[in-house]
């Protein structure tokens, strides 16, 4: 019975709608408070930035007149982006809609209105938002800002305590003291540039708005604005945090009119698992900006097109106090534009990172741009400088910055791979150009070369590398970080005698500095200096214990040293580190395997696979144990692995081959190790084991032909040189195996294989006075060699010429031979016949060649079991055997 | 016994006064109730402009506002330079929320180096038509007001500020008290946060 025609008619709820905001009966109770409680009172209470508390009626009505002036210039609450070109997630600004309400309402007299229509207060967290840390750090020392001047920029170096690889969900940064701090970003360092840069200024930290060599990790924004509340973060895109990474904090700070002392903690929540996907953080930036004195709309570009397909996660913006306008938008490739952020009236003080409410699908080829207007005039009063002055790129708050950073996800790993090169290549490229154009204006600037240096290393141009940083340490003999990069880079370009004299340099600057020790470190294991290398990592350790690179080398050198079981235990600090250090679990399984401890070195090895399937060491070594193992099957199947990873490993071939003809497979073992020698032809150990393959394939001239080059690559192997006899011998050349022995026998005259091989070629060569002496010679070190019983014993038997024949020390040398194979050898038998028959005792020498010959027949041996046939026919006879 | 306001000694300047502050278009000419009172910091009444050597200024704060608290080194600057040529300053506390305790810790924070009076009842926020924090009055020995206005031009606008000023128009206006050069009394519009 109520109105039923105002709520059925579609015109008259229309005008219902759009009347409501601006209905003159607004009141506290029910339309501000709910605004005041949902935008302002986040700030605007006890203990946080904002300088008076809005929670109650009282609050908000005895300052009524600064709400409505500040929220209708939108200063309050801060929110630089259009909303209608991006949509953001937790967008604070107030809708026009809420405007008018509060106009109203200030206009009306400030009515509380009816306390029924009071909606519950706002429930805050106290402390720690997102529940209790895994991990807090605090500043090691307080700052203190002082009370006038202007904005203060001041980076605080915090080492983080993790003693193992931790994967970061989330950090939530407590200023300590919220009204100082207007802004924070808080990036990561592995180089220990940060701390440099530390040591190298009083008090806590180190000022400006540069931080350094750190990098956001992982491709993650840390950052940090009043009344923004840390986000609970994704266990999927967690990020890797090493020990040893230091954490920067940056906090711009305004002074409050009196000193203020400051000491931030930062929480860490850690994901239980490694991350599926890792974002990266795609940077455009314009370093060649250069806006001339008075300049109102100076505009400044970047572009880059997009290798692959991305997902946009957040944004981030940046430019100084000149930045009026910033624009970015995409371009897609079929010439379609896409907004990414538009900010219409920039203001440094409130800069932020913005995530998308729903991640922006750029596809690859899609052009990124951005264009920043500049106002450099008079007129705009954030101004630095006045009268204005001709503004450049650079780090301190009277230069000007333009730069876009894009938190972005690629559909797999390789993408963003590609990504990260290709954002190199042009961050590198971008580089070269700014610092090419700063040695115009200061030819001498040791910095520039610095720059260029790092850039060409990055770009893979270490000769252009050198050149620059060669430069820049002439131009500043203690520039430390040019000389500890010239060091790396020498040492990348394997100069490695002179990478020590530079990093010894260093060292005279920075003695403690326990990179530039473990760097030296490498370089001395490099040029086979393995114990003061190990020295200069020790040294490292000392300053540093936990410096997982120092570590690393010193174990796989002690491991390269022989000292395994020393090696062992270093490497499993390292583990102990970094549980996924891929060369650290693959050297301790090779320091396992060669203390002994083979099981262990194959779990190693699986582990190795199982953080890094896709490099081949660990299929590789899991391979190589398994075969030491007595598994060449496994061993198959790992080397497979390896093969189908890299399928340019030429040993990986190889082992393959190795463990195909362990487990019978010659033909696919000969196919696999072809590849091996293909893949490496100059690699005399893959020559040879085809050969020997070769070999026991029967086919003898292909493994002459193989293992000769395998001899030409190591004239002095006597192995090899036995098995190219043999393969000689096998294809009828005599003379040219018993060359090659006679050579074998040069570089080692006691080889017992050499001494047996020739005693056979004497033999044939019906020299079998040679043939006796060799065979002699051989037994005299091995004397159950069986090739060597048979061999002497044949001609002791059965020479033609009495002079050589001694019946009872052959028929002992065949017994020997017989009951060292259990009887069971038909050629052995054969043998034991023969001088069975050369003692007269014909009965047991039939016995003797029947049982040859049964075996023989047996083995498949149809030419062996013949000749022996034709024998017994001499034993049954009576008459003995002998050699034509 | 009316407050200590009305025992000022320079009362035939009273009409002066009046003119200057109308013309100023801000001030408020009708006489103050008897009850309304400006205390000091132990909640005795007492009147700022009861003497003036050769000047004085009246600063009004709140503790609450941030811009007000930022000029603290600027007017501290500004009281020495000046303090030895006769100009006296006096922070006055305009916000009745702020009890003698709040005030006293302020003042002590902030080591302002001169004497604090609270304004609960706006007496001096009305005599000189100050809206914002900071804002200052500057008045000559006669009770005349010379200038109300900002402390200088560092704030524009509500985020909008210069990293250094300008314009010190409260250092120019001491300035030409002190070198004896005449000035024209006058107004300019102060930044900072509404009076509640």
């Amino acid at each position: 019975m109520l109105h039923p025609v105002n709520v059925l008619t579609p015109i008259a709820l229309a005008a219902a709608c759009t009347t409501t905001p601006l209905r003159d009966d607004v009141t506290f109770n029910r339309d501000i408070a709910p605004i005041v409680f949902a935008h302002c009172a986040v700030c605007h209470r006890p203990g946080e930035s904002a300088p008076f508390s809005l929670l109650t009626y009282d609050d908000v009505r005895r300052r009524a007149r600064q709400i409505g002036i500040v929220t209708r210039q939108r200063y309050m609450p801060p929110w630089l982006p259009d909303p209608a070109v991006s949509d953001f997630a937790g967008v604070r600004r107030l809708s026009d809609d809420e405007l008018d309400r509060i106009a109203t309402w200030i206009a009306n007299g400030t009515p509380e209105g009816d306390p029924a229509d009071l909606p519950p207060p706002p429930q805050w967290t106290e402390g720690w938002q997102l529940g209790e840390p895994d991990l807090i750090v605090t500043a090691p020392e307080a700052f203190t800002v002082p009370a006038d001047g202007v904005d203060v920029f001041r980076n605080l170096v915090i080492p983080l305590p993790v003693s193992t690889t931790r994967f970061v969900r989330a950090v939530e940064l407590r200023p300590g003291n919220p009204a100082v701090v207007h802004h924070a970003i808080m990036q990561v360092d592995r180089t220990g540039s940060v701390r440099r840069l530390d040591t190298a200024e009083p008090g806590p930290g180190f000022a400006g708005m540069g931080m350094g060599r750190s990098e956001p990790p992982d491709g993650h924004f840390l950052g940090w604005t009043p009344g923004k509340l840390p986000r609970p973060g994704r266990d999927d895109i967690a990020w890797r945090l090493d020990p040893g990474t230091d954490l920067v904090l940056q906090l711009h700070m305004l002074p409050t009119g009196k000193p203020e002392t400051i000491r931030p903690s930062i929480g860490f929540f850690f994901a239980d698992r490694p991350p599926a996907r890792r974002p990266f953080v795609i940077t455009l930036r314009n370093d060649l900006i250069d806006i001339p004195a008075g300049a109102e709309a100076h505009v400044v570009r970047d572009r880059f097109t997009l290798p692959v397909d991305v997902e946009v996660l957040g944004v981030y913006p940046h430019a100084h106090y000149l930045g009026r306008e910033l624009k970015a938008f995409a371009t897609m490739p079929g010439g379609e534009r896409a907004w990414i952020i538009h900010i219409p009236a920039w203001n440094f003080d409130w800069q932020d990172e913005y995530q998308f409410a729903r991640p922006l699908r750029l596809p690859a080829g899609a052009t990124i741009e951005i264009e920043y207007t500049y106002d450099n005039s008079a007129g705009n009063v954030r101004n630095p400088s006045h009268p204005p002055r001709r503004v450049r790129f650079g780090n301190q708050s009277s230069d000007e910055m333009a730069t876009l950073a894009l938190q972005v996800l690629t559909e797999t790993e390789a993408d963003r791979a590609t990504l990260a090169a290709a954002d190199e290549r042009k961050t590198s490229t971008g580089l070269i150009a700014y610092a090419r154009r700063h040695l115009e204006d200061a030819p001498d600037s040791a910095i520039a070369y610095e720059l260029i240096g790092t850039a060409e290393r990055t770009l893979g141009r270490p000769e252009q590398a050198i050149a620059a940083f060669q430069r820049a340490v002439e131009l500043r003999p203690d520039f430390v970080d040019a000389l500890i990069n010239l060091g790396n880079v020498l040492g990348e370009s394997n100069r490695h005698s002179e990478a020590i004299a530079v990093l010894r340099r260093a060292l005279t600057h920075e003695p403690d500095a326990p990179d530039i020790h473990a760097n030296l470190g490498v370089a001395l294991g490099a040029v086979g200096r393995p114990e003061e290398a190990m020295a200069s990592l020790r040294h490292a350790l000392q300053l540093e214990p936990n410096h997982v690179g120092a570590l690393y080398n010193l174990g796989s050198t002690l491991a390269a040293t022989g000292r395994s079981a020393e090696a062992v235990a270093v490497l499993e600090r390292v583990i102990a580190l970094q549980p996924d250090h891929i060369d650290a679990l693959n050297n301790l399984g090779v320091s396992l395997a060669a203390s002994g401890r083979e099981e262990a070195a194959l779990q190693a090895y699986r582990r190795a696979i199982e953080f890094a399937p896709d490099r081949v060491v660990g299929h590789f070594n899991l391979g190589n144990g398994l075969l030491a193992a007595g598994n060449p099957g496994d061993a198959v199947r790992s080397f497979r692995d390896a093969v189908r990873v890299d399928p340019g490993h030429a040993r990986a071939h190889a082992s393959l081959g190795l463990a195909l003809r362990q487990t019978g497979k010659l033909a696919s073992a000969i196919d696999a190790m072809m590849r091996a020698a293909e893949l490496a032809p100059t690699d005399a150990v893959i020559h040879h084991e085809l050969g020997r393959t070769l070999l026991a394939s029967r086919r003898a001239s292909e493994a002459r032909e193989t293992l000769e080059r395998a001899v030409e690559r190591q004239p002095n192997n006597v192995a090899m040189r036995n098995d190219l006899a043999i393969a000689a011998m096998l294809t009828g050349d005599l003379d040219a195996a018993g060359r090659t022995l006679e050579a074998a026998l040069a570089l080692d005259p006691d080889a017992t294989d050499t001494h047996g091989n020739l005693g056979l070629v004497r033999a044939q060569q019906d020299r079998p006075g040679d043939s006796i002496t060799h065979y002699r010679r051989a037994l005299e070190r091995e004397p159950d060699r069986l090739a060597c019983l048979r061999g002497l014993a044949w001609i002791l038997a059965t020479s033609s010429e009495t002079r050589w024949r001694d019946p009872a020390e052959a028929l002992a040398l065949a017994q020997r031979a017989a009951e060292l194979t259990r009887f069971g050898n038909p050629a052995i038998m054969d043998t034991l016949a023969a001088a069975l028959a050369a003692n007269g005792d014909f009965d047991r020498a039939v016995q003797a060649a029947e049982h040859a010959a049964t075996i023989a027949t047996r083995a498949g041996n149809r030419p062996l079991a013949e000749i022996i046939e034709t024998r017994l026919t001499s034993y049954r006879k009576g008459r003995p055997h002998r050699e034509p | 016994m009316g407050p200590a306001i009305f025992e000022r000694p320079h009362r035939g300047s009273w009409c002066l006064m009046l003119i200057a502050t109308l013309l100023l278009g801000c001030g408020d000419a009708t006489p103050f109730p008897a009850e309304r009172s400006v205390v000091d910091l132990g909640g005795r009444p007492v009147d700022p402009l009861a003497s003036t050597p050769r000047a004085t200024v009246l600063v009004f704060t709140t503790p609450a506002c941030p811009i007000a608290n930022r000029y603290a080194p600027e007017i501290t600057r500004l009281h020495e330079r000046f303090a030895s040529d006769g100009v006296r300053f006096w922070l006055v506390y305009a916000d009745p929320a702020d009890d003698a305790a709040a005030v006293a810790t302020h003042h002590a924070a902030y080591e302002f180096p001169f004497a604090a009076v609270r304004d609960p009842e706006h007496v001096l926020v009305e005599r000189t038509g100050a809206t914002v924090t900071p804002e200052v009055a500057v008045f000559d020995p006669h009770g005349r007001m010379l200038y109300r206005g900002r402390i200088d031009d560092r704030f524009v606008a509500f985020g909008r500020t210069r990293p250094t000023p300008t314009k010190r128009d409260l250092e120019d206006v001491l300035d030409a008290i002190v070198h004896d050069r005449p000035i024209t009394a006058r107004t300019t519009e102060a930044i900072g946060c509404f009076i509640p």
